[in-house]
């Protein structure tokens, strides 16, 4: 056999062994880690719904437990898709709904708890995302998404949308929401997809929703 | 820098001062300076790290009579990025939230220098039990740079040391300290002293 061969063959093989050692060990651990992820799903639900607080921290594994027992997913008969939760036996007309959409650099995944009563913004939280840190990842901190908090979407701006966001500071009415100074990009595509979210949400919602 | 074949626990210990490989070659920086910031995350990141350096430089050792010399380097990456992976796979399972904040970093140490530095420069030429040692040895020098690095950060930046909050909090927090230009004063002030330590007991 020549030396070539021999080489290739030799890569092939080692490849092979340890290609088979890693998936080895992702499919034994493949269901906790999935685990983990719903329960940092469930974490962030339960926190927008208000459940969860610094100030009474819950352990892992009682997450899943209390969001069963919270929450129940709403189905839009429309939209089988729609990811969307309210409290379990609760008259309010609170929802969380999943979104996402384009971000300056990768795509931007979250939740907006809103309220279908008074139609105002009741928190949002940014579960992923790929903006630069420092500039757009300052999506995630909590001075951030405060601004929304308390946001009508009730009627809509004469352009269409139901708030603008604006040069950081400047932000006087109710339908504006400071922007990020020196992330022109990502204040601009937060917008965009917070926006088209919730007229979505609105248009199902008139459709009428049922468990 | 190499006299001779170094052997046992005389390849393990001068990878902790005379051959640091931060402070000596200036290798794996990029992740001295991201990960310094919180004293758990770092200590995370030097475990993740010793334990790659010696599981790689293990089995490259077994196994460099039969490698051919022409893809030692892809066959080194690979057994690298495969125990990188295997880390990455059970800090998702068992710490995810360590995980998480180290984002990116668990993955880098698959290009982090000081590994193929060592499987190259090391393992392709000796037994495997000295291998594991100046791999050990390796990962223990690498952390022995970064540890106090955080240890100063952390606490002067977040005023907390290991996430237990330790300095007062009417102490007003030095944010500089938390992101990364911080990282680049600190590690080159504490290169800085060392290498004066070291070259004043060489007596030039």
């Amino acid at each position: 056999m020549s030396e070539k061969i021999k080489t290739l063959l030799f890569t092939v093989a080692v490849t092979a062994l340890f290609t088979l050692l890693v998936s080895g060990i992702n499919a034994v651990l493949k269901d906790r880690i999935e685990l983990n992820r719903s329960v940092a799903r469930q974490r962030v639900i339960l926190g927008l719904f208000g459940l969860i607080a610094a100030d009474r921290p819950v352990a892992d594994s009682e997450v899943p437990v209390l969001f069963a027992e919270q929450t129940e997913p709403v189905k839009f008969a429309s939209d089988a898709a729609f990811e969307c939760y309210r409290r379990r036996n609760s008259g309010d007309e609170m929802f969380v709904f999943a979104f996402s959409g384009q971000g300056f650099w990768d795509n931007i995944i979250g939740f907006i708890a809103v309220d279908a009563k008074s139609l105002q913004i009741k928190g949002i939280e940014f579960t992923r995302h790929g903006e630069t840190p420092g500039l757009g990842g300052r999506i995630s901190e909590p001075e951030f998404k405060a601004r929304f908090k308390e946001r009508s979407f009730a009627t809509k701006r004469s352009d269409g949308l139901y708030f603008r966001m604006v040069a950081e500071g400047s932000a006087n009415r109710g339908d504006e929401i400071d922007g990020i100074t020196g992330a022109t990009g990502t204040s601009s595509a937060v917008e965009k997809i917070v926006n088209r979210s919730l007229a979505y949400f609105a248009s199902l919602n008139q459709g009428g929703n049922s468990n | 820098m190499n006299n001779g074949p170094v052997k046992g626990f005389a390849a393990l210990k001068r990878m902790l001062w005379e051959e640091n490989p931060v402070i000596g070659q200036i290798l794996g920086i990029c992740s001295a300076l991201a990960v310094t910031n919180l004293v758990k995350n770092t200590l995370v990141m030097c475990l993740g790290l010793i334990f790659t350096l010696a599981m790689s430089c293990f089995t490259v050792s077994l196994m460099r009579n039969v490698i051919p010399r022409r893809v030692r380097m892809i066959i080194q990456v690979l057994i690298i990025a495969a125990y990188v992976i295997f880390i990455k796979i059970v800090l998702d399972a068992f710490l995810p939230e360590i995980s998480n904040e180290l984002g990116p970093y668990v993955g880098l140490i698959i290009t982090n220098c000081i590994v193929m530095g060592r499987t190259e420069g090391y393992a392709m030429a000796n037994k495997p039990v000295d291998s594991i040692l100046d791999g050990i040895g390796a990962g223990i020098g690498y952390s022995l740079v970064l540890l106090p690095i955080a240890m100063i950060r952390e606490p002067l930046g977040l005023g907390s040391f290991f996430g237990i909050q330790v300095i007062p909090a009417d102490w007003t927090k030095w944010n500089m300290m938390v992101i990364a230009p911080s990282g680049f004063f600190a590690l080159a002030t504490y290169i800085w002293i060392v290498r004066a330590f070291k070259s004043g007991g060489e007596k030039r």
